[in-house]
């Protein structure tokens, strides 16, 4: 995947191309799959409504990554107003993951591995899961992420360790 | 290094993202500081963690249907992107004002300020191309027919004219003596009395 486009290709095909990867950041941000299917499909058309105002020489990934966290912040936002669905009542959806008695063991197969990280992962702060996603799914350098997200990049970088440490010493070190 | 840096130092460090001078001298803090590797450690397995998670999650072909669908009614509503030219074309007549506009600005800085003139009349616009001269001989005729019209004229009009003049002077002359001499005689009357 590019980190740049060019004026031939067509935006159409490129946005679908990125769906996956799009829907695979928006479904932990939020933990609903259906949610996350609508945000991504909003995602796509927002960007190709405005693929005009994107300047290539940014990366695209930065581009398309902002926007599709900006409706899940939306949406989060939103559903914490929202009375009858408000989260102290239901939980955060992101914070479901149990997150105690992680097993230590370092023999874990890559499925487990990763259910692990899925719940370690839910359990970070909403802003600290942001940049880690946004860093692992678009492939982005911190740097990048401050620019998207708006923040200095002191901020981001606080966040960025904090939800590190968290998740390497939950994560049981692989000496295999 | 004595100090230690910056745990957000180390983020940047753990990530691969420092310049490579910043990272020598990191390193070299790091063959000495036995909580810093431990520190880095913890961050590179904490980056390491997140590699177990597939990038491309599988979206629902449905939902990739509607995706594309979604995007094609987009595509066909999308107003035609107007080339550069055509939009340039739309402020035509500004775009023509303003150059006009820089070139008197251009062209009054070039002459410098020109001192303020009595408008000249040209009559190159009205006179011909070139001028037909009468022969010398015609030119006597008619100065002779034009003065013995004048003299006419003059003859005729002053004719009538002294003719009423000499009415009108004759009079008023006699009106005017004849008052005088009802006035001195008023006066003399009032004298004697």
């Amino acid at each position: 995947m590019t980190g740049r486009i060019s004026e031939s290709e067509d935006p159409e095909a490129l946005l679908v191309s990125f769906a996956p990867r799009v829907y695979g950041l928006l479904v932990r941000l939020v933990g609903r799959p259906d949610v996350a299917e609508d945000l991504m499909q909003e995602t796509m058309l927002r960007a190709y409504r405005s693929f005009d105002t994107y300047r290539p020489e940014g990366k695209f990934q930065a581009w398309i990554f902002r926007i599709a966290v900006n409706l899940a912040r939306d949406w989060i936002r939103r559903r914490r107003h929202e009375p009858s669905t408000s989260l102290e009542a239901e939980g955060d959806p992101l914070d479901v993951a149990p997150a105690a008695h992680l097993p230590p063991d370092a023999r874990m197969d890559r499925g487990e591995r990763a259910r692990l990280v899925e719940q370690a992962l839910a359990r970070l702060p909403e802003a600290d899961r942001q940049i880690l996603l946004m860093r692992y799914y678009g492939e982005l350098a911190f740097k990048d992420i401050a620019r998207a997200t708006g923040e200095p990049l002191g901020t981001v970088l606080a966040r960025a360790h904090r939800a590190l440490a968290k998740l390497g010493n939950l994560i049981p070190e692989d000496k295999s | 290094m004595s100090r230690c840096p910056e745990n957000t130092e180390w983020v940047l460090y753990a990530a691969g993202e420092l310049p490579a001078g910043r990272r020598s001298a990191l390193e070299a803090h790091l063959a000495a500081c036995e909580a810093c590797r431990r520190e880095v450690a913890t961050l590179r397995r904490g980056l390491a963690a997140m590699e177990v998670l597939d990038r491309d999650a599988p979206v629902r072909p449905e939902a990739m249907e509607t995706l594309r669908r979604r995007l094609r009614v987009a595509v066909a509503h999308r107003p035609a992107r107007r080339p550069t030219v055509l939009v340039l074309w739309h402020y035509r007549w500004a775009a023509a004002a303003a150059v006009l506009v820089a070139a008197v600005v251009a062209w009054s800085l070039i002459q410098g300020p020109t001192p303020t003139a009595p408008p000249v009349i040209s009559t190159q616009a009205t006179a011909p191309a070139e001028i037909q001269w009468m022969p010398d001989t015609q030119v006597q005729e008619e100065i002779t027919e034009i003065a013995a019209g004048v003299e006419m004229l003059e003859a005729g009009e002053n004719g009538k004219l002294s003719g009423a003049k000499a009415v009108q002077t004759d009079n008023g002359s006699n009106e005017s003596l004849d008052e005088m001499d009802r006035m001195i005689e008023m006066l003399q009357a009032e004298s004697d009395a």
